[in-house]
């Protein structure tokens, strides 16, 4: 038996989703699924015990103040995940807006990524503020698309969170 | 303690008593009336409720196998031969079935290499199918089809995951899983891009794709509450086609619904949908496609196939065939087969022994009609003692003697021949081996005087008597064991003794010489050695006489008798009369 779970990644333009999917599928799925229609789909597969789990990773495309989210692409998702970037204070707030919106329509686990650790976090990056908003969220990471520190945790993170 | 027990069954008399009052006749009528309710309730949802508990906690299986498969041995012990009955056609038919699809399925699919690799329309289709980019068998598939469902897909309407997938060939279902999403994905685009200003938020007023058409395929979408199917089609599918994919849907819409509604991820309860989908793996051949209902190249390649075989076993047998006829010829004179040897197919090694009189084996078997270029030929000389080849090798030897004839059935020579001449012949016959077998007479045979040319040359004279001498002592004359009297054949014998020293005598006078003629008899050691020199003295009497009757002067002759010789060997040899010329110059 192999379970199937949706996941979706939202954020703001730029944050590094992309790149954080792709880290961790290893990039066995080319550009080729990255469509005009907003959404990039990945597969990766979690052997967890007793039931291993396919997990179809939703790469939402960048959101902004200016072009909102599909919402019908959080539909039957099993857990989602927001991510910022630290290095851009003002992706914290859109992160969280795009947060509130999404918990409009669905109540699944939402897990934040605070991106682009390996960089130093913007003058103005306010980790108080950080831990405030964290507290809405099922589990929040620091993460880094380019080292993969702490990637592989969050999604086995949220593989066994889906599964429970 | 028994005063509350007593109570209490008190009560439940009292009860009883009420029953009876209340529905006391009514009782067996609510029975039969709830026991008709229940069928009728339970037919509407027992395959499902089956389906269920199967899916549920596989007891369903495990609780019927035993009771079928002791069902089934039950029947089997009690009717066993009701049943040989039963598979008895069965099992022939399938074997025949099974025989024919075997062949109906060679012919095919050779045909359908032949026709779609080799025929010119085969040839127009792969220079086709490589300027559209797409492989040889999509492209057949793309012509040969009306259409033709190459996958069938079945998903969660709600999350994209895939539940199940089919295809018509294995492994095209590689990334269905993440082509179910991208389904789903589109999907949920349309439905946002083009929704209408007044639409509601729900599923009902939603677009939605019913279908996709690619320039290789068409995508029909068919929603239920829970699921998608989905067919890639390649061709225009036909209206049985949607029907039947809707049916499909339907179906498995209501068989799981509870595990749709359920839904958590897990796509092992939808394992056993592949059966429903396999009803959806349709295909319709083209009608106008002139694609002929017999499979000629196959057939061609089949009767190609057994026309091969037939030749090939035509050969073997053609080949024990010629072994047999050999084996059974007459072989001439002087030729015996050894062995006929059978190496391959047309490759027959025949062993012969052969005498160098005898023909050729070749020509003998060329005689017989025997192709030589199937064979090879392999001889071992020999003397043959068999009396034809004996006379074979007369009648070779006559052909040096044109003026004697030799009969092979009377062992005879005839005909006449100078007394020198003769003698040659004589000689030569008694080469031939094996020659006494056949006991030739040539008592026949007239023997001519030889005119001699009496020259006045000394030397030439003596040259000539020196050689009629020599002549005359190669002469002998053979008897009978115990005989003393002449033999008939020998008759020529005597007639070349007294040619030759009645020449002799008259060489002699030329030369001035004495001449007397000795003849010597003999005999063989069987008998008394008295005896024997009896006899052997009478022999050379009989010749002495018979040479005197043949016009010898009796004083010139002389015969003496020396008894046995007992040599080893034939003892035939020494029955015989020699003769030897004794001369004396006169002026000595």
């Amino acid at each position: 038996m192999m379970l199937q779970k949706k996941i979706c990644i939202l954020g703001p333009t730029g944050v590094g989703k992309t790149s954080l999917v792709k880290q961790y599928v290893e990039g066995i799925f080319s550009e080729k699924y990255l469509t005009s229609i907003g959404v990039k789909i990945d597969k990766k597969r979690v052997d967890l015990s007793p039931t291993p789990v396919q997990m179809m990773l939703w790469d939402l495309e960048g959101i902004d103040k200016y072009c909102g989210f599909n919402p019908r692409y959080l539909r039957g998702a099993a857990a989602y995940i927001i991510v910022a970037d630290q290095t851009r204070t003002t992706s914290l707030s859109e992160a969280m807006e795009i947060h509130s919106e999404a918990r409009n329509h669905t109540d699944v686990p939402a897990i934040l990524a605070i991106n682009k650790s390996d960089l130093t976090a913007s003058s103005t990056w306010d980790v108080a503020k950080v831990d405030a908003h964290s507290s809405v969220f099922h589990k929040r990471f620091i993460t880094s698309a380019k080292s993969g520190e702490q990637v592989e945790d969050m999604f086995a993170f949220i593989a066994k969170t889906i599964t429970d | 303690m028994q005063d509350k027990s007593k109570a209490e069954a008190h009560s439940e008399q009292q009860l009883d008593k009420l029953r009876d009052i209340v529905i006391g006749q009514k009782l067996d009528q609510h029975k039969a009336e709830i026991q008709a309710e229940s069928r009728e309730q339970l037919a509407k949802v027992f395959t499902e409720a089956l389906h269920d508990r199967e899916v549920k906690d596989g007891s369903v299986n495990r609780v019927i196998q035993p009771i079928v498969t002791k069902a089934v041995e039950k029947s089997i012990k009690s009717q066993r031969s009701d049943f040989i009955d039963y598979l008895y056609p069965l099992v022939g038919s399938l074997v025949r079935k099974s025989v024919s699809v075997f062949f109906t399925d060679f012919i095919e699919k050779t045909n359908d290499i032949i026709e779609n690799s080799f025929t010119l329309q085969g040839m127009k289709w792969r220079i086709s199918a490589w300027r559209a980019g797409v492989s040889f068998s999509e492209y057949i598939a793309s012509q040969t089809f009306l259409f033709k469902v190459e996958q069938v897909l079945l998903i969660h309407k709600e999350t994209g995951a895939l539940l199940q997938s089919l295809a018509a060939n294995k492994g095209d279902d590689k990334n269905a899983d993440l082509v179910s999403s991208m389904l789903i994905a589109i999907n949920d685009f349309v439905a946002d891009s083009f929704k209408l200003e007044n639409a509601k938020h729900d599923d009902g007023d939603e677009q939605s794709l019913d279908q996709i058409k690619t320039d290789d395929f068409t995508l029909f979408i068919r929603k239920g509450p829970h699921v998608v199917l989905v067919a890639a089609v390649k061709g225009n599918m036909s209206r049985q086609g949607l029907e039947q994919l809707q049916l499909s849907l339907e179906q498995i819409q209501s068989i799981y619904l509870a595990d749709l509604q359920a839904f958590n991820g897990d796509v092992s309860a939808f394992e056993s949908a592949t059966g429903l989908l396999q009803d959806c793996l349709l295909a319709e051949e083209k009608t106008d496609q002139e694609k002929s209902k017999t499979p000629v190249y196959g057939w061609l390649v089949l009767s190609g196939i057994m026309l091969l075989l037939a030749w090939y076993f035509y050969g073997w047998w053609q080949t024990t065939q010629i072994v047999n006829k050999i084996e059974q010829l007459n072989p001439p004179a002087g030729l015996v087969i050894q062995e006929v040897e059978t190496h391959g197919r047309y490759d027959i090694e025949v062993k012969v022994f052969r005498d160098p009189i005898s023909m050729s084996s070749e020509d003998w078997l060329a005689q017989n009609d025997i192709d030589l270029t199937l064979l090879s030929i392999s001889e071992i000389s020999l003397i043959s003692l068999n009396n034809k080849a004996i006379k074979l090798k007369v009648e070779r030897l006559m052909q040096a003697y044109p003026t004697l004839s030799f009969d092979p059935e009377m062992a005879l020579v005839r005909g006449e021949i100078e007394i020198s001449e003769f003698q040659a012949f004589l000689n030569k016959l008694n080469t031939i081996p094996g020659i006494e077998q056949l006991s030739v007479s040539t008592a026949s045979v007239d023997l001519i005087r030889e005119e001699i040319d009496l020259s006045n040359s000394k030397e030439v004279n003596e040259q000539l008597f020196i050689q009629l001498v020599g002549e005359i002592s190669s002469v002998q004359v053979i008897f009978e064991s115990g005989e003393a009297s002449l033999p008939a054949e020998q008759s020529t014998n005597l007639d070349k003794v007294a040619e030759l020293y009645s020449t002799i005598s008259l060489l002699a006078e030329q030369l001035q010489r004495s001449t007397n003629l000795v003849i010597v008899g003999a005999s063989d050691s069987t008998g008394e050695k008295s005896y024997n020199l009896q006899l052997s003295r009478q022999r050379s009497l009989a010749v002495r006489n018979a040479l005197i009757e043949r016009g010898l002067q009796a004083e010139h002759i002389f015969a003496v008798g020396v008894g046995e010789i007992d040599l080893p060997g034939d003892i035939k040899s020494t029955r015989k009369v020699l003769f030897n010329v004794m001369f004396a110059e006169l002026n000595d």
